[in-house]
C-alpha cells in the first residue's frame, strides 16, 4: 500500500468501515479478474456451460471425460470473476461550499470529497478499480479508473484541489461522463441535486439502461434543512446569481420547510422509480457513520 | 354634534408619541445578515407572497400600536363633546354660577387630593364646557362669600384664570350670603352649580336655595372624612395673674365612628407637656394641664394633636396676658375686727393669707370709704352686707362692670337691697324678708359651677335666710344655687363685658352652719374663678374683622403684625390705659403680635372654627329648596359631566385602547409563533 495521508482520509476513524465492501448490485465488467460476478465466461471455479470445441480454444478446457463418453469434444465454460469498476463524480458547482450561517460545518464540497474519498480507499482496498469526475456545468478533472494505491492518491489530490465555484449542469456531466467509460460499474454522485431537471433523470436512465449500478448521495447542510435560527437574513443566491430575499427566518420557516421536503421526495421518488439508491447526506454528520449505514441499509 | 373639546388639552402633546411605535420599530429592528443560501429557489418559491403578507403585518401592527397609543393620549386628555347649540338647553345653561366652597374644611385631603382641588378641577371643567357667549360667574364661598369678578362675564377665559388661582381659606363657610349672592348674581334665572362638602355645620343655617334656579348640587366627596380636632384650648382664669395656678383645658373633638385616643400637646412659655385623652367618636372630650406663670406679661404658644386628613384644625393657639396681681375691692362695714360678720368669713375665705393666695390684693374699705382712684383701679369688687354705698361708688361700680370688672355681692341683713344695683340687672328682685327657723337647703340651680366630675354637694349646709326673691322672666340660666321653694341662692350672670354674682345667702354663724363647711372656701373660689371667666366668648376666627384690646405698657405707636411676621393694617379706636385696635379679617390662624417701639407688648390667638371640624356632612335631601327651584344631585363624574351638557368620551376611548392593545397582543402573538420543526422523518 501506497503511503496515503490526506485531509480527507482519515484512516483511523475509517475502522468503522473494515468489514463495509462495495457490491454491485448486477455484474462487474472490469479490467482483471476479481471478486465479483461478471457476465464474462473465463476461469473462474464456477462451472457455467459446456460448448463445442472450436479451433483456438484452450484444449485444457476440453472436458475428456465427455470426449470418452461421446467421442465429440466439448470445452468446459466457467463464468469469468471481474473487478469492480466505480466511477465517483463529485458536484463541484457553488452551493457545494456553504458551510451554514449559525451552525457551521464542514462545506458540502468537502464532506462530499469526505465520503468520495473513503469510498475509494474501500474500493482500491478490495481490489477494484474507482474513477473520479469533478463537475460542475463540465467534467474538470476525469481520472479513469484505476485500482492501484497510486491511482487513490492521484484521487485524493484532485479533491484536495477541487474548488467549490461556478454553475451546475450535472446531467450535461453525466454525459460526459458516459461517453468516456467502457465497461458498466457502480455509478457513484455526490451533489446538493439543486439543479436537477428531466435531463439529469434521461442521464440517469441511460446508466441504468447500460445495467449501471447508481448511487446517489444527496449532500445537505442542516441549515438548509431548517433555516438558520436567525431574527433577520437577507438570503443571496448562489452560483452567480444576485437574488436577494430579506426575510425573518421565523415566519418563513414551515413554509420552506415543506417545499425543501417536498424537493428531497421529488429526488428519492425519481431514485426509488429508477433502482438507485439514494442517500441523504447531511454535513453535520460523521462521513464514516454515515458509510456505514448506508452500506448496510443497501446489503439488507 | 360639536368637535370634542378637551378638559387637558396641553396633554394632547403627547399625540407626537404616536409615531413612536413606528420609531421604536425601526430602531430595535434585527439587522439582517447575509447568507449565501444555495436552496434560494426554494425559499423564494416557497415565500412568494410571504414578504409582502409580512409587509403588510408589520405594517398593520405598527397601525394598531399608533392608534393605541392615540387613544390613551386622547383618554388622559379627558375629551368631552358638547352638544350643537339647538340641542342645549340654551335658556337654562347660558347663565351660569359656580359656588366653590372654599371654607376649611375643603383643605382635608382624602386620597391625596385635597377637596377644595377637586371642587376646583371640576368647577373649570364645567366653566371649560360651557359654550361661547354664556355667562358665568364664581363665588368662593368663605366667612364672607366673594364673587370672583363682580357680575355675571362672557369673558370664561378670565373668569378660568381666575377660579385657578383660587386657594381655599381657612375660615367657616357661610352659605347663606352665598346663596344670597348667588340668586342676585343670576337674577331669578340659569344654574347653579354648588362645589362643597357639604358639611352640617354650615349648611344646616344655609336657609333655601334659590328660586327660578336649577341647582346642581356636587358632593366633591363620597367619603366621610375622619377628623379628630383640637376645638377649644381656653385657660382658667382667662388673665392670670403672676404665681397663681392656671388651668388650661384642651377640647378634642372626634368627628369619626370609632372612639380614638389622642395625645395632646402643649406647649406655652417654657411649658411643655402633653396629655393622652380618650375621645368617645363624634363627641368631645377635655384634657387640663396646670400652669404657674412666674412672672406678669405676655405669653403665647400652641396646642396640637398629631396632624391627620384635615390637619389645619389639628391645632389650637393662645396668647396670654399675665398680670401683676388681681386687685379686689372689698367693701363692708362691719369692722375688720368684728369676728362674726360675713366680711370677716369672706374675706378669710378667700385670702386667709398672702402666702395661700398669692396674687390676690384685697384691699378693704368702709362703704362710705371707697375714693374714685381704687375704684377705677378695682379688677373686682366684692360687697358684703352690711354695707352702705355712695351713689357715685354704685355708678363707678356699675360702669366698671359694664366695662369688664367683676362684680361679688352677698346679700344679708337689712342693706342687702341697696346692694343690688338696677343698672346691673339682677336676675332676681328681692320680694320679702324671711327667716326661716330650721334653715334652709340648697340645691344645685341650672348653671354648674364645678365640673361634673366633682359637681359639689350643699345638700348637707343649712341656711337662715333673710330673702325670699323672685327670679326674672328668662335668668334661670343664671341660678347656680337655689332653695326649695325657687328663690335663688346664687346666680353668676353676664353684664356687658363683666360678669356679677349675687349671693343670697347669709354667711355668719347665726345665717346657718355652712361657713363651718369646707364647701365655704371651696364655693367662693370656684365663684371667684367663674367671674373671672371672661363674660363674652371672644374666640377670634379667620375670616372676620376683629377688636383686639391690650393694657397700653408705654408710649408709641401700637402696630399688629400676622402669624406670618406681615405688618396689618390696623385703626385705633380707644386709647388710654388700654387700646382698642380695630383689625381687618384675619387670613390665617396663628399668633397676632403686638409691637410698641419694636417689642412685643400683647397679642391675640386666632383659630380656626370649631365648626369646620365637624366634617359630618348634611342629607342633601335636607337642602330646602324654594318654590321654583329644581334640585339635583349630580354624585358620578359622567352625570357632572352631562349636568354640564357636555358627554364625556373617555369611555369610548378606554373601550377603543383596550381593544387595539388586545388586538396588537394577538396578531403579535399569533404572528410570532414559531412554526414547528419537525421534518418528515423518512427523509432523514
Amino acid at each position: 500500500m501506497a503511503a496515503l495521508k490526506h485531509r480527507y482520509l482519515d484512516l483511523a476513524s475509517m475502522e468503522a468501515l473494515r468489514h463495509v465492501r462495495l457490491r454491485p448490485r448486477g455484474e462487474a465488467e472490469g479490467t482483471f479478474a476479481g471478486p465479483h460476478k461478471s457476465h464474462f465466461r473465463g476461469t473462474a471455479v464456477e462451472f457455467a456451460d459446456y460448448r463445442e470445441y472450436s479451433p483456438g480454444d484452450d484444449i485444457r478446457l476440453v472436458d475428456w471425460k465427455v470426449f470418452a463418453r461421446s467421442d465429440r469434444h466439448y470445452v468446459r465454460l466457467y463464468d469469468a470473476e471481474r473487478n469492480l469498476l466505480t466511477y465517483l463524480v463529485v458536484d463541484k458547482s457553488g452551493s457545494m461550499e456553504f458551510t451554514g450561517a449559525v451552525k457551521s460545518t464542514a462545506s458540502k464540497l468537502e464532506y462530499a470529497s469526505r465520503l468520495a474519498a473513503a469510498l475509494g480507499y474501500l474500493v482500491v482496498r478490495e481490489g477494484d478499480e474507482v474513477g473520479l469526475s469533478l463537475a460542475d456545468t463540465a467534467l474538470h478533472r476525469h481520472l479513469p479508473p484505476s485500482a492501484s494505491w497510486a491511482h487513490l492518491n492521484r484521487i485524493l489530490d484532485a479533491l484536495g484541489q477541487a474548488r467549490a465555484d461556478g454553475q451546475t449542469d450535472l446531467a450535461s456531466c453525466l454525459e460526459q461522463v458516459f461517453a468516456r467509460i467502457r465497461r458498466r460499474g457502480v455509478l457513484v454522485v455526490f451533489s446538493d441535486f439543486l439543479d436537477v431537471a428531466p435531463a439529469f433523470w434521461q442521464r440517469i436512465d441511460l446508466f441504468r439502461r447500460s445495467r449501471f449500478d447508481v448511487i446517489l448521495f444527496h449532500v445537505v447542510h442542516p441549515e438548509e434543512l431548517d433555516l438558520p435560527a436567525l431574527a433577520a437574513a437577507r438570503f443571496l443566491e448562489t452560483e452567480g446569481g444576485r437574488g436577494h430575499f430579506n426575510a425573518e427566518p421565523d415566519t418563513v420557516r414551515g413554509l420552506y420547510r415543506r417545499r425543501f421536503d417536498a424537493f428531497l421526495q421529488e429526488i428519492k421518488a425519481g431514485c426509488q422509480a429508477r433502482g438507485c439508491d439514494w442517500f441523504l447526506a447531511k454535513t453535520s454528520d460523521d462521513p464514516y457513520g454515515f458509510l456505514r449505514n448506508c452500506f448496510l441499509e443497501r446489503e439488507a | 354634534m360639536n368637535w370634542p373639546a378637551f378638559a387637558n388639552p396641553w396633554l394632547l402633546v403627547g399625540l407626537a408619541a404616536v409615531g413612536l411605535p413606528v420609531l421604536i420599530h425601526y430602531l430595535t429592528r434585527a439587522r439582517p445578515r447575509r447568507v449565501a443560501f444555495p436552496p434560494f429557489k426554494f425559499l423564494l418559491e416557497a415565500c412568494a407572497g410571504q414578504q409582502a403578507m409580512h409587509r403588510l403585518r408589520t405594517i398593520l401592527l405598527l397601525t394598531v400600536r399608533g392608534l393605541a397609543v392615540l387613544a390613551l393620549v386622547l383618554l388622559f386628555a379627558r375629551p368631552f363633546v358638547k352638544p350643537s347649540g339647538a340641542a342645549a338647553n340654551a335658556g337654562v345653561s347660558q347663565r351660569v354660577v359656580l359656588m366653590v366652597d372654599a371654607s376649611l374644611s375643603m383643605r382635608a385631603v382624602q386620597r391625596g387630593v385635597p377637596l377644595f382641588a377637586r371642587a376646583k378641577a371640576e368647577a373649570a371643567d364645567v366653566l371649560r364646557g360651557l359654550e361661547s357667549g354664556a355667562e358665568a360667574g364664581v363665588i368662593l364661598v368663605g366667612a364672607t362669600p366673594r364673587s370672583l369678578l363682580p357680575a355675571l362675564s362672557r369673558n370664561l377665559p378670565a373668569l378660568h384664570e381666575a377660579l385657578v388661582k383660587t386657594e381655599p381659606t381657612f375660615e367657616a363657610g357661610d352659605f347663606q350670603a352665598a346663596l344670597a349672592l348667588a340668586k342676585r348674581l343670576l337674577g331669578g334665572t340659569g344654574t347653579l352649580y354648588v362645589f362643597s362638602d357639604f358639611q352640617k355645620s354650615n349648611w344646616e343655617a344655609a336657609g333655601e336655595l334659590p328660586a327660578g334656579v336649577l341647582c346642581r348640587l356636587r358632593p366633591v366627596t363620597t367619603e366621610p372624612v375622619n377628623n379628630v380636632a383640637l376645638v377649644g384650648a381656653r385657660l382658667l382664669p382667662e388673665e392670670p395673674v403672676a404665681g397663681e395656678t392656671a388651668e388650661i383645658v384642651c377640647t378634642v373633638f372626634n368627628c369619626g365612628p370609632r372612639p380614638r385616643e389622642e395625645t395632646v400637646r402643649l406647649q406655652l412659655g417654657e411649658f411643655t407637656q402633653e396629655r393622652r385623652v380618650k375621645v368617645p367618636s363624634f363627641a368631645t372630650a377635655d384634657c387640663a394641664f396646670n400652669v404657674i406663670f412666674a412672672q406678669e406679661g405676655f405669653f403665647a404658644g400652641k396646642a396640637w394633636l398629631e396632624p391627620d386628613d384635615l390637619r389645619e384644625d389639628d391645632t389650637r393657639y393662645l396668647a396670654v396676658r399675665v398680670h401683676k396681681a388681681l386687685q379686689i375691692l372689698f367693701v363692708s362695714d362691719a369692722d375688720a375686727g368684728d369676728l362674726g360678720s360675713a366680711a370677716f368669713f369672706v374675706s378669710r375665705a378667700l385670702v386667709p393669707s398672702a402666702q395661700a393666695a398669692p396674687g390676690l390684693n384685697l384691699i378693704r374699705r368702709h362703704g362710705q370709704d371707697t375714693d374714685r382712684g381704687i375704684l377705677e383701679t378695682a379688677d373686682l369688687f366684692i360687697l358684703v352686707a352690711p354695707a352702705t354705698l355712695t351713689g357715685e361708688a354704685v355708678e363707678i361700680i356699675t360702669r366698671r362692670v359694664q366695662e369688664g370688672a367683676r362684680l361679688l355681692v352677698v346679700l344679708d341683713g337689712p342693706t342687702a337691697p341697696a346692694l343690688v344695683p338696677a343698672g346691673l340687672s339682677p336676675p332676681f328682685q328681692l320680694q320679702r324678708t324671711v327667716l326661716s327657723e330650721t334653715g334652709d337647703s340648697l340645691v344645685p340651680g341650672p348653671r354648674k359651677l364645678f365640673a361634673e366630675a366633682d359637681a359639689g354637694d350643699w345638700s348637707a349646709a343649712r341656711f337662715r335666710r333673710h330673702y325670699q326673691n323672685q327670679l326674672l322672666q328668662g335668668r334661670s340660666g343664671d341660678v347656680v344655687l337655689a332653695y326649695a321653694d325657687g328663690s335663688a341662692a346664687v346666680t353668676l350672670s353676664s353684664v356687658g363685658k363683666g360678669a356679677t354674682v349675687f349671693a343670697n345667702l347669709a354667711l355668719t354663724p347665726d345665717g346657718g352652719d355652712f361657713i363651718g363647711s369646707p364647701m365655704f372656701p371651696a364655693t367662693l373660689h370656684e365663684l371667684l374663678r367663674a367671674l373671672r371667666r371672661s363674660s363674652e366668648a371672644r374666640e377670634v376666627s379667620p375670616g372676620t374683622a376683629w377688636v383686639l384690646e391690650m393694657p397700653t405698657p408705654g408710649e408709641g405707636a401700637l402696630s399688629v403684625t400676622d402669624p406670618d411676621g406681615a405688618a396689618m393694617q390696623t385703626q385705633v379706636i380707644a386709647s388710654g390705659r388700654a387700646s382698642r385696635l380695630a383689625l381687618p379679617a384675619a387670613k390665617l390662624p396663628g399668633i397676632y403680635s403686638v409691637k410698641q417701639a419694636g417689642a412685643v407688648v400683647g397679642g391675640a390667638a386666632v383659630n380656626i372654627d370649631p365648626r369646620e371640624s365637624d366634617t359630618r356632612t348634611i342629607p342633601l335631601e335636607q337642602l330646602k329648596a324654594a318654590t321654583g327651584a329644581a334640585v339635583t344631585v349630580v354624585r358620578g363624574e359622567e352625570d357632572f359631566l352631562l349636568a354640564g351638557k357636555a358627554r364625556p368620551l373617555w369611555p369610548q376611548l378606554a373601550a377603543a385602547a383596550a381593544a387595539l392593545l388586545a388586538l396588537e397582543m394577538i396578531l403579535a402573538a399569533w404572528w410570532r409563533r414559531v412554526p414547528p420543526r419537525s421534518a418528515d422523518p423518512s427523509l432523514l
